[in-house]
Parts: C-alpha cells; sequence; structure tokens
C-alpha cells in the first residue's frame, strides 16, 4: 500500500507540510516532503499503525503535527545554546524535572513531537530498525522484558508487537510517558503480561531481567555509571541490552554531555558490559572527527552483554 | 575586513569547506549541507563575531548572503 493509500500518513504529512509552508522553511518542507517519499513500506506500516492507536486514544493528527512542531522549536532553542556555551543547558534531575517531567502539558507535546521524529529523522529510524532487528533476534528467547524511560511508547509497542516475552515491565520517571505508553500499547497489551511502573530506575528492585531495552536515557541522568552497574546486576547470566545515546545532542532533558564515542564505551567497560553490536550514525555522515572538532551529534546504538 | 569577507570565513568554517566562496546570491539552495541546524551554527558565529543578537524572526525570510549581510549592518549600526 503506497503512502498517499495510508490515510493517518497522509493526512500528518499534509498538516506538518501546512505548519511549515510559512516563514522561511523551505528546507525543513523539502525534507519532510522527502522523509514521507522514502518511507519503506514496513515503517510505513508501522507509523500508519501507531497513528490509529493514537487516535483511537485521543491523539488526534493535528495533535502530532503540532507536537512536532513544538519538539522543533524547543529543540532549535537547545541547539543555540549548547552552540553558544558549549554544553547543555541544565544539568541535573531536578532541573529537568520541573521543567520538563512533572510538566504534563509539555511532556504530551514533546513526546507527540519526538514519536513524529522516528519518520521523519534519518538517525531515528535507522535507531528502530535496529531495535525492531534485536528483538526479531530475540524471538523464542523467552523471559523477561524491561523497559527503561518508555518516552513516547513507539519502541515498547514494536517489542510487545514483535517480541515473544513472558513478561513486560515498562519502567518510567514520568508519569505522562507512561500514561501515553499505555495509551499506545493498549492494543498489545490485553494478550501479554504488561506492567506500568512509575519509579526511578536506581531505585527499583524487580528482580532478574533477560532483556533491558535502555534507549535514549543516559543521557537524561546525573550518573550514567550507575545506570549502567544497575543494568549488569539485573541482568541474567544470558541476558541483552539494547541500549541507545548520544554526542552532542542537545534537548531540554538532555543532562550528560558525552565528551565522544570512547567515553561512552569506556563505561560499558567499566561496568562490566561487553558490545555485541553496534550503530553509529553521525550528522550527515560526517566522520567522526570532524562531529567531534564541530560539537555535532553522533547517535549511537548498542547491544550489550 | 568586511562584512561579507567576515561572513565567508564564517560559511568556510561551518560548513568545512576553505574553497567555499559567497557572492549576496548565495543561499541555502546553494549549499547542500545548510540545513536547520547549520543556519543555528550560523547564526550563532554571526552573533559572536559581530558581537550582536538577532531575534529568530528577523532571521526567517531573508532571502540570500546579501540580505544577510544587510539585517547585521542594520544591527551594527543600531548598536554603534
Amino acid at each position: 500500500m503506497k503512502i498517499a493509500e495510508m490515510q493517518g500518513l497522509s493526512h500528518l504529512k499534509a498538516e506538518l507540510l501546512d505548519i511549515f509552508s510559512g516563514g522561511g522553511y523551505l528546507k525543513r518542507l523539502r525534507s519532510i516532503d522527502q522523509a514521507f517519499s522514502n518511507l519503506d513500506d514496513e515503517l510505513a506500516f508501522i507509523m500508519e499503525h501507531y497513528i490509529e492507536a493514537y487516535g483511537q486514544n485521543g491523539v488526534s493528527i493535528s495533535d502530532l503535527a503540532e507536537g512536532y512542531a513544538f519538539f522543533l522549536s524547543e529543540n532549535d532553542k537547545e541547539e543555540k545554546y549548547f552552540f553558544e556555551h558549549g554544553k547543555y543547558r541544565y544539568n541535573s534531575l531536578k532541573e529537568v524535572s520541573e521543567r520538563v517531567y512533572e510538566n504534563a502539558e509539555y511532556m504530551e507535546k514533546y513526546m507527540l513531537g519526538l514519536a513524529v521524529s522516528m519518520i521523519l529523522w534519518p538517525q531515528h529510524r535507522k535507531y528502530f530498525r535496529f531495535f525492531s532487528h534485536f528483538i526479531d533476534e530475540c524471538y523464542g528467547y523467552n523471559g523477561k522484558y524491561l523497559e527503561v524511560g518508555a518516552g513516547h511508547g513507539l519502541f515498547v509497542s514494536e517489542a510487545l508487537r514483535r517480541g515473544d516475552f513472558e513478561a513486560y515491565d515498562i519502567l518510567d520517571i514520568s508519569e505522562k510517558s507512561l500514561e501515553l505508553t499505555k495509551r499506545m500499547t493498549a492494543g498489545y497489551a490485553t494478550s501479554k503480561t504488561v506492567r506500568f511502573i512509575h519509579e526511578d530506575f536506581l531505585k527499583y528492585e524487580g528482580g532478574k531481567y533477560d532483556v533491558i531495552s535502555i534507549g535514549e536515557v543516559l543521557e537524561h541522568v546525573e550518573n550514567p555509571p550507575n545506570f549502567l552497574l544497575k543494568c549488569r546486576d539485573i541482568l541474567t547470566t544470558d541476558g541483552r541490552v539494547y541500549l541507545t545515546t548520544c554526542v552532542n545532542a542537545p534537548e531540554i532533558d538532555h543532562i550528560y554531555m558525552f565528551s565522544g564515542v570512547d567515553e561512552v564505551e569506556d563505561m560499558f567497560k567499566t561496568a562490566g558490559l561487553k558490545i555485541m553490536e553496534k550503530l553509529c550514525i553521525t550528522y550527515r555522515d560526517y566522520d567522526i572527527a570532524r562531529c567531534i572538532r564541530q560539537r555535532l551529534p553522533i547517535n549511537l546504538a548498542y547491544v550489550l552483554v | 575586513m568586511d562584512i561579507m569577507e567576515k561572513l565567508q570565513d564564517i560559511f568556510r568554517d561551518v560548513f568545512d569547506d576553505d574553497e567555499l566562496v559567497l557572492s549576496n546570491e548565495t543561499n541555502a539552495e546553494d549549499i547542500e549541507d545548510w540545513d536547520s541546524l547549520a543556519q543555528i551554527r550560523l547564526i550563532v558565529a554571526i552573533e559572536k563575531q559581530f558581537h550582536i543578537k538577532i531575534p529568530a524572526k528577523d532571521w526567517q525570510g531573508l532571502a540570500n548572503v546579501g540580505e544577510m549581510a544587510e539585517l547585521i549592518r542594520k544591527k551594527i549600526n543600531a548598536s554603534g
């Protein structure tokens, strides 16, 4: 089925193009148009389904489009701050909790915008495919699955859709994220054992897990090494961790600024976690040296054991 | 060094291209890597170089580098 025949995606595209049609956003318009045009069939099908799921749970296509515009606007402000000051704006959980996680209205718009970026941003699409492949590799590997930081719920939904785990525990420090995720996963959760847990991961006592998904979390915490040690401590002997993080990627609630890829991978070593698979996505496919020199984004995805 | 010369140095640094040559007509369509992130980097470098602050809305709708230089000139004169 072509995108034009997928009502949700077509409608979302039209709304986004309308939002950005004024004010000198010519390149942004073009990149939105291109992103929809080169969406592969499988991702298009998945995103169409999620748009429907959102719709059935009170989130309209306008909400998604406006969320994306808001997300970009907030991102632009953080990028400017980063290039002006050479650091992320906030560096404590307290600051971002007050500004973001405890602000339900902000969180909803921001999370919806982040969800739309899964369709539009090449690096997020690559993450999603890497995750889908990881879940496929886990198929038949029954056990307990833990998602740390549910966010917008797309990855959790994918784990529920593709995976075959005996139990799914979904943990987030933000009640709004959990609420969004519950809505997103309502269709899958009925046939599986799913718990939604509002808790700080470092304080969480839930036993051992066979698969831990910790996507885009490390840059949101004050002490990433402690997070990694906790991952290692609650992972079963043959367990696996899916983990993504980023370098030079300012967002409103990013508080830990990694100096480079080496710092990330040294932390894994210190925590006793070994890299089984790795995906490194640099901004515009520039080489890593240029990204470090010019403080440009590097997105990283790993499978750890 | 005049404004266009300084702008050229900034553009060469941001786009990592020592051969880049600007004209008044140069715009984002002429430089493939000139996306929204590059635009932010240009703005930050320009504001730092010329010791000015330009509201975000003033940057939108600029058609080319010539209009950019003119905006910078006006801001320098206004703050002078």
